[in-house]
């Protein structure tokens, strides 16, 4: 990498989101769209990944986002996701309380193979859907009370919150390790290599 | 810091796809440059990032005809990265970049990070190349098409 292209951000992160199937998770990071323009094929295939990048603070971030869309019964292979997680957001669908009930499976799960110092988030997502609700904002406030972990509710259809997830999870990861410095940023890419590498072998086999 | 263009989706010509330095346009960048050579019919198609530098974009997805060779994904600022296409959706693209043609095997697409279409690129290696067991993202080549 030459010395003027190396520069182009400050910091990688790389994101997880993990919860019930159903719940929505792809839809905060992904709209499916038809359209004559976009082949089949890549719906067919899908997303591994996504790079997004956000300003914060003057910093320039790219998060490397990852979703372990319709993997959550393979555990051997979500475990590959986990490394080098930074960030994982835990999703559940407003009106789905078996999703809601999940939460905590899944937050024992993350704390059983994320990093220790990995920022946790809870996310409500649909929460535009008032007439199906089942779980409440303030039941959902007090889990992310509970398990001690930030919260908010918010909707992929809407857009409604969607943006402000990410942006207070980079804020809290920033918050963690403010002290990050150049040397350290060729460490923290070394670790999301290591983590997708894993991952991009796991996926193969599906 | 070397200046940069700013290529954005075709579609919504309002997501930054990637800032390539400016002088990918001039001969300096000519190894990275490459023109699609020996298009088959009913292969792939792939749709060019508008720089935004053209005043009345349409967000017309144009053909793409020629593709950028990046240092790796992490040189994209909005992007989305397929999962590893099976070997028959894969699929192979011939390049030029006047130093003679390659031919590349592709193995995941590219589409805009924020309205999901594409194909805007891809992640692949060279055909003939002793290890041809490239798993894994991080050990592809990305080419952003323009």
């Amino acid at each position: 990498m030459s010395a003027n292209r190396a520069k182009t951000f400050d910091r990688t992160m790389k994101l997880l989101l993990v919860g019930d199937s159903g719940v929505g998770k792809s839809c905060l990071l992904l709209r499916f769209v038809d359209d004559k323009f976009n082949p089949s094929f890549i719906t067919t295939i899908g997303i591994d990944f996504k790079i997004k990048t956000i300003d914060i603070n003057g910093k320039r971030i790219k998060l490397q986002v990852w979703d372990t869309a319709g993997q959550e019964r393979f555990r051997t292979i979500t475990t590959a996701y986990y490394r080098g997680s930074m960030g994982i957001i835990i999703v559940y669908d407003v009106c789905d309380e078996n999703s809601f009930e999940s939460v905590k499976k899944w937050y024992q799960t993350v704390n059983q193979h994320a990093k220790d110092d990995a920022q946790l988030f809870l996310v409500g997502n649909k929460s535009d859907d008032e007439e199906s609700r089942q779980v409440s904002t303030k039941q959902g406030e007090l889990l992310a009370q509970e398990l001690g972990i930030p919260f908010m509710e918010a909707s992929a259809k809407s857009g409604l919150n969607v943006s402000e997830v990410f942006f207070k999870l980079v804020n809290l990861i920033l918050e963690r390790t403010p002290e990050e410095e150049a040397g350290e940023e060729q460490q923290g890419k070394l670790d999301v290599r290591q983590g997708s590498g894993s991952l991009s072998s796991g996926s193969g086999c599906c | 810091m070397s200046s940069k263009t700013i290529y954005k989706c075709p579609f919504d010509y309002k997501t930054t796809i990637i800032q390539l330095p400016v002088d990918a346009d001039t001969e300096k960048g000519e190894k990275r440059r490459f023109n699609w050579v020996k298009k088959d019919a009913d292969e792939t198609r792939f749709v060019k990032c508008q720089p935004d530098t053209i005043v009345d974009a349409k967000g017309d997805a144009e053909e793409a005809h020629e593709f950028y060779q990046v240092d790796s994904f992490w040189d994209f600022d909005n992007v989305g990265v397929s999962r590893h296409a099976k070997t028959e959706d894969g699929g192979i693209i011939h390049l030029a970049n006047g130093q003679g043609t390659q031919t590349f095997k592709i193995c995941r697409y590219l589409t805009c990070g924020e309205c999901d279409k594409g194909a805007i690129g891809f992640g692949g290696y060279p055909i003939g190349d002793v290890d041809e067991n490239h798993q894994n993202a991080n050990d592809l080549s990305y080419f952003v098409s323009f």
